[in-house]
């Protein structure tokens, strides 16, 4: 879960580069769930207006930094809108603007932790044993 | 119907989120809140994140405008009507638990007011994926479960016996 | 407190006549319209205990197109739910349901007279009155559906219908066990059984959530509630065939199998309690018939886990004692249509099937979580996407798990129960009738 503050005025921009996007993260292995939204806090009393933010969060396998990195590639027309975004050129560079931008996770629940292959191959063969019972048929 | 994001922005004063650096590491160590959360089987994913400090990048000044927050971010089967419902009926004191000291928020002694609250809270995601849009969290921990039972039976000698103990042991997971 | 004077009838008590017909209106002229239904409060029925049971009961129930129609003002109208503003036809998606098909006059719904009487005499006299009270009273008259109880209270199907209703605090059935939402005292201990909250079929009294439930500005605010009139035809000579092609398929007598896929005998005997055949005495018994749950079935090992009746009224299938379910319940207040099919004979042809009516405060909470979520979607009862073969949409054919231990689950089976048109209406209390040419 990462909260990056865009640039001055550039809010609709994302947004808009954000709502034209296809499905980049079909191509992002490992990812189970992922939401990318422009975020505006309210304001505090007597404060003024906050600037909006990008709110990046995934469920993905294996450790950050890999899907971090493709991830920013997929996402380098959007992640410009913010706030010393490095460009997804450098792996290491992505992923430690990425740490810096963290939020901390309190605590989580997740359905399961099975990876993503893992729940798709289970998926098919789950068709293919109702399949077979329901014609009356062994493997 | 594929599964729908949520992300709930709730400000909490500074003795709330005192509260929440104290009790989350004990409800995180006992799986208090978490295992019942688990048994609601529509829940793909649940976190939440104590934003204190906006932005999070230490090296960028502080917003000073941007409330302290908890950031409810969620992704789930079926109607947000039924998830807070859910959350009402069935969690209630883990959710007085997480939010009980945030502005604004009304109990959970009736579900319409937590609607209003979220629906007040919300904000609209911009893009959301996920791998399996077909798939409810009930299909996919049935479909790891019964692969476990469809390895043992291909180990085995398959014989009708042992497709019969097969099926039967898998039969709620089909 | 519902004031029974003023809610109409046959809604948290159904009448009990056999024969009944339902009169369909539009608007022609708003104002002389606004001033004969006002005028026809008075011959409506209302709601309040009687001494003798009228022998023709009257009521009348609007779309919100029929309220546009009768030019009630903006501020009013927009108070109403967005399902009940949008209208049926326009939850189609949603309700798997295929407008293109819809039969007139249930395509185009505005004002519905519904009639119930003792006899087919009574019955045509009083829809003949109706019909011309209508035309003068700024109304055209667009159409009726004839409906009438079948031999046994059985639905065309073969099965008995109109178990299962709620009960309702402070009014029929509250003793009921099985009728009401499931609990335990203090959490543990037998399943007992509570009447459900008024508010959650009618506006202005408290509902499950401990307040009324959200109302239109007044008059529409109490003794009102929202009604879904669905005609369902359903092809019988189809079914039938379905039914006995793959109960030989699977070496099932083909009653069990339909049993299975319902969730009781054609008798009513629940296959929750009595799993391997149907048991007359305990069909006969409404009490006894509805005392059961499902608690301790999980697995759907004597009732299959997508059985119709599992699924339309889950009791406590979706764990947690039932308090995921007590909120979606709705009072079923249909009738059959059209000729019965005599057992074994060809299809006709004929339209035969159901005028489904429903009863609930809030339309998208209560009976479309039912049909959509739980009919059309098996997922609630770790079923993944498989619809009810009985009343899921008519383009997706269900797979069902019809036997266990061994499991034995149905080549895909087409459901024979088609919406063909009906409508979201609001049935207003009778002082809402009485202030509409005011408003």
């Amino acid at each position: 879960m990462l909260l990056a503050a865009l640039l001055d005025g550039e809010d609709a921009a994302a947004r808009a580069a954000l709502r034209a996007l296809g499905e980049p993260f079909a191509r992002v292995p490992g990812t189970h769930l992922v939401r990318v939204q422009v975020l505006q806090p309210p304001p505090r009393r007597w404060r003024g207006r906050p600037r909006p933010y990008l709110l990046l969060a995934a469920e993905h396998d294996g450790p950050p930094e890999p899907w971090l990195a493709a991830a920013g590639r997929e996402l380098d027309t959007v992640l410009a809108h913010c706030a010393f975004w490095p460009g997804a050129g450098d792996p290491a560079e992505v992923a430690r603007w990425a740490l810096e931008r963290r939020v901390d996770v309190g605590f989580s629940v997740v359905a399961t932790d099975a990876t993503v292959e893992e729940v798709g191959v289970a998926l098919h063969r789950q068709a293919e044993v109702r399949r077979l019972i329901a014609e009356e048929r062994r493997p | 119907m594929a599964p729908s994001p949520l992300t709930i922005l709730s400000p909490v004063p500074w003795w709330w989120a005192l509260w929440i650096r104290v009790s989350w590491p004990l409800a995180r160590l006992t799986g208090f809140v978490a295992a019942p959360l688990q048994k609601l089987s529509f829940i793909h994913a649940a976190r939440w994140g104590l934003v204190a400090r906006w932005p999070p990048d230490r090296a960028a000044r502080r917003d000073r405008g941007a409330p302290r927050s908890l950031l409810f971010l969620t992704t789930f089967d079926g109607s947000a009507v039924q998830y807070i419902e859910a959350f009402v009926r069935v969690v209630p004191g883990r959710i007085m638990g997480l939010y009980g000291g945030a502005q604004g928020f009304p109990g959970v002694r009736r579900s319409r007011p937590v609607e209003r609250y979220i629906r007040e809270h919300s904000h609209p995601v911009d893009h959301f994926w996920c791998a399996y849009p077909d798939a409810t969290v009930t299909m996919k921990r049935q479909a790891l479960a019964l692969t476990a039972h469809y390895d043992a039976y291909l180990a085995s000698d398959r014989s009708d016996a042992a497709w019969r103990r097969f099926t039967t042991q898998a039969q709620t997971l089909l | 407190m519902i004031d029974t004077a003023e809610l109409q009838g046959g809604l948290l008590r159904g009448y009990g006549h056999p024969v009944a017909t339902w009169i369909f209106a539009a608007v022609d002229d708003p104002a002389a319209a606004r001033v004969f239904l006002a005028a026809l409060a008075d011959d409506l029925t209302p709601a309040r205990d009687w001494e003798a049971k009228p022998p023709v009961t009257r009521n009348v129930a609007l779309s919100y197109r029929a309220l546009r129609a009768l030019q009630l003002p903006a501020s009013l109208l927009n108070g109403f739910p967005a399902e009940v503003r949008a209208g049926m036809a326009a939850r189609a998606r949603l309700l798997g349901d295929r407008p293109e098909t819809f039969d007139a006059p249930f395509d185009a719904v505005e004002v519905v007279v519904s009639l119930q009487a003792a006899t087919p005499t009574a019955l045509a006299e009083a829809a003949d009155a109706t019909r011309a009270a209508l035309e003068a009273g700024g109304l055209a008259v667009t159409g009726e559906q004839r409906g009438g109880l079948l031999d046994g209270s059985r639905e065309h199907f073969g099965f008995t219908d109109g178990f299962s209703q709620p009960a309702i605090e402070g009014f029929a059935r509250e003793a009921v066990p099985g009728q009401g939402v499931p609990y335990r005292r203090l959490g543990f201990g037998p399943l007992r059984w509570r009447a459900l909250a008024a508010g959650e079929f009618v506006l202005g009294a408290p509902d499950e959530d401990g307040d009324p439930p959200p109302a239109p500005a007044a008059p529409f605010d109490r003794e009102t509630t929202f009604v879904v009139l669905r005609k369902l035809r359903q092809d019988v000579a189809a079914f039938r065939g379905q039914i006995a092609r793959e109960a030989e398929r699977m070496g099932l007598a083909p009653e069990t199998l339909a049993a299975r896929l319902v969730g009781r005998w054609p008798d009513g005997s629940p296959l929750a309690l009595r799993p391997d055949a149907p048991d007359e005495r305990l069909g006969n018994d409404p009490i006894a018939a509805n005392d059961f749950a499902y608690g301790d079935d999980p697995a759907g090992l004597r009732c299959p886990r997508g059985a119709h009746v599992r699924r339309t009224n889950p009791r406590d299938a979706l764990g947690w004692d039932g308090k995921l379910t007590a909120r979606h319940r709705i009072l079923r207040r249909g009738m059959p249509y059209g000729e019965a099919l005599g057992n074994g004979a060809p299809d006709d042809g004929a339209d035969r099937g159901l005028i489904f009516v429903s009863v609930q405060a809030s339309v998208a909470r209560q009976f479309e979580i039912v049909q959509q979520q739980w009919c059309n979607d098996g997922n609630a009862f770790g079923l993944g996407h498989e619809p009810d073969p009985i009343a899921g949409p008519e383009a997706t054919p269900a797979r069902a798990i019809v036997a266990t231990s061994p499991p034995r689950i149905t080549e895909p089976l087409h459901s024979y129960v088609a919406c063909r048109g009906g409508e979201y209406l609001v049935v207003p209390s009778l002082r809402a009738l009485r202030m509409l040419p005011a408003l």
